[in-house]
């Protein structure tokens, strides 16, 4: 009995001291003494097999592996890097590189030339590859390699310059990788120790822990990182990150928006990509519209195209902004599309304003006239992840059920991988089920043969008018031609309710203000955060 | 003769029916029971009643919005709101009631089957009685959240997989204490006189040893309970329990623990809940072992 009561005075003890709070500020790192540089992170899918990795994973690869083309840190535009100057044939099918000389692979692998791009390419079309832009890249029909600095693509159909560079540059999956190491080591090489160009050189990882990074003395620009090594942390939970950045344990963190005030609020600084690059949609299972498509279920409760419409107008969209992402992004009048996109309809954001201004009294009514009421309410299920730069999924997911629940809707939220939800919707098992999904920027004929086209990787919603526009689209290089194509791609996903569009937003991260002086990145990159070889340390 | 003090003259304290009263008061463990009452059981039997707001609806506008004592607080949500605008004490009234149906269920059937299985294995003994101790090793030994997270995996969180978890685990307890009476019990002359006189096995198994055996069993599930809870709101907060919208105290306290720092009250007034509702059966606990069956004082 007496332990009883001392275990509870005990407890009662650590009551209070929660309930005051612990008076953390950023730790007293010295910014001279910072030898390694650790960002925490939500964690990936860990593995060096790139063409087995979604692209958020890449992140992991960021300081090592570079790209054909780089992009500028402020503006996003494409410049070089592993080549130096590139061009394309008139029908836009063939796309010439021109590398450059003289770069060196870690670990002496060699100098970098043709022949390493053209087996980087193949890593990416094998038979186990899952790689988002693997479509496109199946879509070559023959490599060329006129000689060691030199490499030609030629493309079944035509690509469009904006399509060519969101796929070499960062945003996209072709990673290059040696072709010596490869054919010394195979696989196990790469599992083991890869080779790559950039700024670091790959260190070892510790699963679930840590992947390690050193500075490459020798990079191909001269340029000196200022700092020796480079550590990504992992560390799933988001209250842990913060904890992690005030205890000085780790120097920069991405936190979801719920903690970014309290962030603020103990001295963190924020620091956010120079574009806002990413947005996020809510995607309905079981859209597989096409004529005798065998996996489609017309009796699928998300088929329906009222009751699309009724998930739709049941969110207070400007409300959700207000609260779930602390006003810190803007309203997206269509998924995938942003003013500067091939086909960008000026009438969007009227129409959006029409077609899915926020009625809850409507929504009742349609699910009503969709069969779904009281004695026979709508169920499904809302399936969150939480990914590298994606930590608000859980919190949309149950803000939908919120809103859901207001309009007799029974909407469960249940967590998940994201390698379960990707390989669901990517096999067609997605019937009874809604996941939001936060996605990087691409250009919009990429982003609808990968979320809107039966060919494509993901299939999100399909039917037979985007079968055969974008089939056009395809083979068509006029760009106005083109352009009307997109558009009328672009009005028919609105019209029909494709999915539940939400907001643009810029990806953040936090930093300790004693150590982190300046940090820039654009956002595109597939990683999101990017160009660790930029940041500036306190002096 | 002594002359009588008139209780006038007495302190309060010292008054006779004061004492008595006092004395009859701690006979019984009333603050635990009040606990009890005003913390379980009333909230989960009569929570419609008592709760002030629907516990799954939620306004974003409200969220985080803090207790009525601090600023900001307001008296529609006496305990504050969680990050979903859901009144905190609705939740946690409507949550007595999951723990306490979670942990009665749980605790009834996995009760029943050990009970069974444990009058057999004491009552039959032999290779019965080995097969069913083995059974009841290696539940013993079944490593209990990897078994929930396996369950969830395989068939996503449900009450179901929440009540089966804690029945895989909780027979065990039951069989092993059911047979150890059982074994002392069937050697007494009245079992032996039952058998001459032509009762069944199964007649002096629940006729005449359960009865017997029923004290020890009321203990340990009154023990039980507050273990069970505490289990349950374990698993929830891992999400190897119930499905996040439960209002289930272990799931509260897993929402809120991202914002410790800022929205406390997100995730301590359930882990009060939690606290006081264990403490309380577990005091009950030792008082009715204590008064029912001393020889279990070592459960």
């Amino acid at each position: 009995m007496k332990l009883k009561l001392a275990s509870l005075f005990t407890g009662l003890l650590m009551v209070l001291a929660v309930m005051f709070g612990t008076v953390l500020t950023p730790g007293s790192a010295d910014a001279a003494q910072v030898k390694r540089l650790i960002f925490a992170s939500a964690g990936f899918h860990e593995s060096n097999r790139f063409w087995t990795i979604a692209r958020p994973d890449h992140l992991q690869y960021e300081p090592y592996w570079e790209t054909l083309v780089g992009m500028d840190p402020k503006t996003g535009d494409p410049i070089p890097q592993l080549a130096t100057k590139w061009e394309h044939s008139p029908d836009f099918k063939d796309w010439t590189f021109h590398l450059r000389k003289g770069v060196q692979f870690h670990y002496g692998y060699g100098e970098f030339t043709s022949a390493d791009v053209v087996h980087s390419h193949s890593l990416l079309v094998r038979k186990d590859s899952t790689a988002t832009l693997g479509p496109l890249w199946r879509t070559v029909e023959k490599m060329e390699t006129p000689d060691k600095y030199t490499v030609v693509f030629r493309f079944k159909n035509p690509i469009m310059p904006p399509s060519m560079m969101f796929a070499v540059q960062r945003s996209g999956d072709l990673r290059i990788t040696s072709k010596a190491q490869w054919d010394k080591e195979g696989v196990e090489g790469l599992d083991r120790r890869p080779a790559g160009t950039g700024y670091f050189m790959y260190g070892g990882r510790q699963t679930g822990l840590n992947i390690l990074f050193k500075r490459n003395p020798k990079h191909w620009s001269g340029r000196k990182v200022e700092y020796e090594e480079l550590e990504f942390r992992i560390a799933r939970e988001e209250a842990t990150r913060l904890a992690l950045l005030l205890s000085g344990d780790v120097h920069i963190a991405d936190l979801p928006r719920e903690l970014h005030k309290d962030a603020l609020a103990r001295g963190l600084k924020r620091f956010q990509s120079s574009l806002a690059v990413d947005w996020v949609s809510v995607y309905l299972g079981g859209q597989w519209h096409i004529t005798g498509h065998k996996q489609f279920d017309p009796k699928a409760p998300l088929v329906n195209k009222k009751v699309r419409q009724a998930l739709n107008i049941a969110i207070d969209r400007e409300e959700m902004l207000r609260t779930v992402f602390a006003g810190r992004a803007e309203l997206a009048y269509l998924s995938l599309w942003i003013p500067a996109s091939e086909g960008w309809n000026p009438k969007w954001e009227s129409k959006f304003k029409e077609l899915y201004a926020y009625n809850p009294e409507k929504a009742k009514q349609l699910l009503k006239e969709a069969g779904y009421g009281p004695g026979n309410p709508l169920k499904f299920q809302i399936w969150v992840f939480v990914e590298p730069g994606e930590s608000e999924g859980p919190a949309i997911g149950d803000a939908l059920a919120i809103y859901y629940k207001r309009i007799g809707v029974e909407a469960e939220v249940q967590n998940h991988d994201w390698a379960k939800i990707r390989t669901t919707y990517r096999k067609y098992l997605s019937k009874n089920i809604m996941w939001p999904n936060i996605i990087g920027w691409r250009p919009a004929d990429n982003g609808i043969q990968n979320f809107y086209y039966s060919k494509g990787n993901n299939h999100h919603y399909e039917d037979n008018f985007l079968e055969e526009t974008f089939g056009k689209v395809l083979k068509s290089n006029d760009a106005k031609e083109r352009d009307t194509l997109m558009r009328a791609i672009g009005d028919h996903l609105q019209a029909e309710y494709a999915d539940i569009p939400l907001f643009w937003f810029r990806n953040e991260v936090f930093a300790n203000p004693k150590v982190v002086a300046d940090m820039v990145y654009p956002g595109p990159a597939a990683g999101r955060t990017s160009h660790f070889e930029l940041i500036k340390l306190v002096k | 003769m002594p002359q009588l003090t008139s209780t006038r003259t007495l302190p309060w304290y010292a008054i006779p029916w004061v004492v008595d009263g006092w004395r009859q008061v701690k006979r019984y463990p009333l603050f635990s029971l009040a606990i009890l009452i005003f913390v379980l059981v009333i909230p989960a039997m009569f929570a419609p009643w008592v709760a002030p707001h629907d516990p799954y609806l939620g306004f974003l506008s409200n969220r985080l919005t803090p207790p009525v004592w601090q600023d900001g607080g307001t008296m529609e949500h006496i305990l504050g709101t969680d990050k979903l605008g859901r009144d905190i004490l609705s939740r946690i009234i409507y949550g007595a009631r999951v723990s306490l149906t979670v942990s009665l269920i749980a605790i009834f059937v996995g009760g029943i089957i050990g009970t069974v299985l444990g009058l057999i294995s004491g009552y039959f003994g032999g290779k019965t009685d080995a097969v069913i101790m083995r059974l009841v090793d290696i539940s013993l030994s079944l490593p209990t959240i990897l078994l929930a997270l396996v369950l969830v995996a395989a068939v996503g969180p449900s009450f179901g997989v929440v009540i089966t978890v804690l029945i895989v685990l909780l027979w065990a307890r039951y069989a092993r204490l059911t047979r150890g009476e059982t074994l002392a019990i069937k050697e007494l002359d009245f079992i032996a006189r039952g058998r001459v006189a032509g009762a069944s096995h199964t007649r002096i198994m629940f006729k005449y040893i359960f009865p017997n055996v029923f004290n020890s069993l009321v203990v340990l599930a009154t023990l039980q309970v507050g273990y069970v809870i505490l289990l349950e709101s374990t698993l929830s907060f891992l999400g190897a329990g119930l499905p996040r919208a439960e209002p289930a105290w272990g799931v509260m306290v897993a929402d809120g623990r991202e914002l410790i720092v800022t929205a406390w009250w997100v995730s301590m007034f359930p882990g009060l809940a939690i606290m006081l509702t264990v403490l309380a059966l577990n005091l009950i606990g030792d008082w009715l072992r204590d008064h029912l069956d001393p020889k279990l004082r070592n459960l």
